[in-house]
């Protein structure tokens, strides 16, 4: 890069500058050792003119009936992500898109997956709403109850997530689940305290690639309950919970939406090394359970985005294990929303017709009836019918 | 550290000097000035509580970037980033604000995904050699390197795009 290109960056980069109260908002944070919450505002940090661009979004924002928020909320959320679903392609018995439920289900996963006890308390709050859904409850361990609260299979794995409930509310903060048999493999458990007496765990376990098609599953959580004997020493107790819930494969499939691209796009995905690959695309299918693209790939090319897929490609510390990529996708809708997922991943492979790259996680449902185009990256790709 | 403890002096001389820079980095991350605001005062408080003592003036600056890179992570994991759209994910950077080519390269250096304008931003305004960055925000010196190269390739595509305009 010239030197002239290095000043226009830098020139451009100066014109970012904070508010002149910062300075005594972030002392007054210092002192009390505690960040001020945000009061709604508007402001962009650069220059006046980004203030008129920022004030015409909100106006179409308003417009498309997007909703604008201040959030203000404590940033301590925690960085288990350990057990993060890899993918939410089916919540069982919650599998209509347009079920303000599933969305909700959805958004507990991954307050809980993040080990965020403030979302996770609050949606748990919802939950508990007389008008929410009831799932299965267990009664079968004495001051103990256990509630499934819903399901997410990924395969390989299956995350499930339950409330556990204890009379004793210090016996509730004890609760640890031990994962099934052999189910070892599959990580450890996430568990957040969501009230004083209740636990929500998220577990995962190992049920194999897509040819698994049980009617329903059914696995053991034990969960380990310490206590204090009666001469002052730590017992501990296991109980165990039977957590069945069904898979209902004809309802988990929402409706296919396949795509052939008029022209052929191309859209660059990250590698483990420097070098990038860039891939035609001549099909996109988009489902529930995520996006498929059809791509002219060598086997070197393949073999190149495994190898960033297997490593976790990432760049950054906290995300080590997150297996998180840089790929965003997101779908447009007409009305000008965006569907976004939390995070995406891909997989790489090929089969009979030919080699694919599967997205593996949409996250958010996608409205097929309002979907206009699909955002890879940069890539803006028109949805036809 | 109490209030009454709370060392003025100090505050004064890292917040005149490494202010801005959290602001930036946190406001090209999170592309929102209210977020931003919000990671500088969890980047002083942590700074002003913190138990750790520095090497040298380098190593404190080291710290001020990584932290300001972590708390923006937490920040973005946070139940609301994950699911409410804001009008920062919307047109807002899609308006030309200005027709000089620093506002447009500025917007487009917005636009690119957090850890290619956090590298950007190193390398570019700071100063910091592809190993510096890579040692301070615990990556391997090839990814830095290939997602500062991605970086650059994304502006170049997009000042291509907008009318021959050219700064890269």
């Amino acid at each position: 890069m010239k030197s002239d290109e290095r000043e226009m960056i830098k020139k451009a980069i100066q014109r970012i500058v904070p508010s002149d109260d910062l300075k005594e908002r972030v002392r007054s944070a210092a002192k009390s050792k505690r960040r001020s919450k945000n009061t709604i505002k508007l402001k962009c940090g650069f220059n006046a003119a980004s203030f008129i661009a920022a004030a015409a979004a909100v106006a179409i924002a308003t417009a498309l009936g997007v909703f604008f928020y201040n959030e203000g909320m404590s940033t301590d959320s925690g960085a288990g992500a350990a057990n993060q679903p890899s993918s939410q392609t089916h919540l069982n018995g919650r599998d209509d898109p347009d079920d303000e439920k599933y969305q909700y289900i959805k958004e507990f996963f991954s307050a809980v997956s993040a080990n965020d006890p403030e979302s996770a308390a609050g949606l748990f709050e919802i939950y508990n709403d007389d008008n929410a859904p009831k799932s299965q409850i267990w009664n079968n361990i004495d001051g103990i109850t256990a509630q499934l609260l819903g399901e997410c299979i990924s395969y390989p794995y299956c995350h499930f997530m339950l409330a556990v409930t204890a009379d004793d509310p210090e016996l509730a903060r004890k609760i640890t689940p031990i994962l099934p048999d052999g189910q070892e493999q599959a990580g450890e458990s996430t568990a957040v305290l969501v009230s004083d007496d209740t636990q929500v765990i998220m577990t995962t376990m190992y049920i194999g690639d897509e040819n698994f098609s049980p009617d329903s599953l059914q696995s053991h959580i034990n969960l380990t309950v310490e206590q204090e004997g009666e001469d002052g020493s730590e017992e501990s107790e296991q109980k165990s919970c039977t957590v069945i819930f069904k898979c209902d494969h004809e309802k988990d499939h929402s409706p296919e939406l396949s795509i052939t691209p008029d022209e052929r796009y191309t859209i660059e995905l990250p590698t483990a090394d420097a070098a990038s690959v860039y891939t035609g695309i001549s099909e996109i299918k988009l489902s529930a359970g995520g996006i498929m693209l059809r791509c002219d790939l060598t086997d070197n090319e393949i073999a190149v985005l495994e190898q960033a897929s297997d490593d976790g490609y990432s760049d950054n510390a906290a995300d080590e294990n997150s297996q998180e990529k840089e790929v965003v996708i997101s779908v447009k809708n007409k009305d000008g929303t965006i569907t976004r997922p939390d995070h995406t991943k891909y997989s790489v492979g090929k089969d009979s017709i030919g080699a694919y790259i599967a997205f593996d996680n949409i996250c958010a449902p996608v409205d097929y009836e309002n979907a206009q185009s699909l955002m890879i990256g940069d890539t803006e790709i028109p949805l036809g019918r | 550290m109490d209030s009454s403890q709370f060392d003025e002096e100090e505050f004064d001389r890292v917040y005149d000097t490494y202010g801005k820079m959290v602001y930036r980095i946190a406001f090209l991350r999170l592309k929102s000035a209210e977020d931003a605001e919000d990671t500088v005062q969890d980047v002083f408080v942590k700074y002003m509580t913190r138990n750790v003592g520095f090497d040298s003036e380098e190593h404190r600056k080291a710290w001020f970037i990584r932290a300001a890179v972590d708390l923006c992570k937490d920040l973005k994991k946070g139940f609301w980033h994950t699911r409410v759209l804001k009008i920062s994910d919307l047109s807002v950077l899609d308006i030309a604000v200005e027709s000089d080519l620093e506002s447009e390269c500025l917007l487009d250096i917005i636009r690119l995904p957090a850890k290619q304008n956090t590298v950007l931003y190193l390398y570019y305004y700071e100063g910091y050699s592809i190993k510096q960055i890579a040692e301070m925000l615990g990556q391997k010196e090839r990814s830095v390197s290939s997602t500062l190269s991605r970086a650059r390739r994304s502006l170049r595509n997009r000042m291509e795009q907008q009318d021959g305009g050219e700064y890269i």
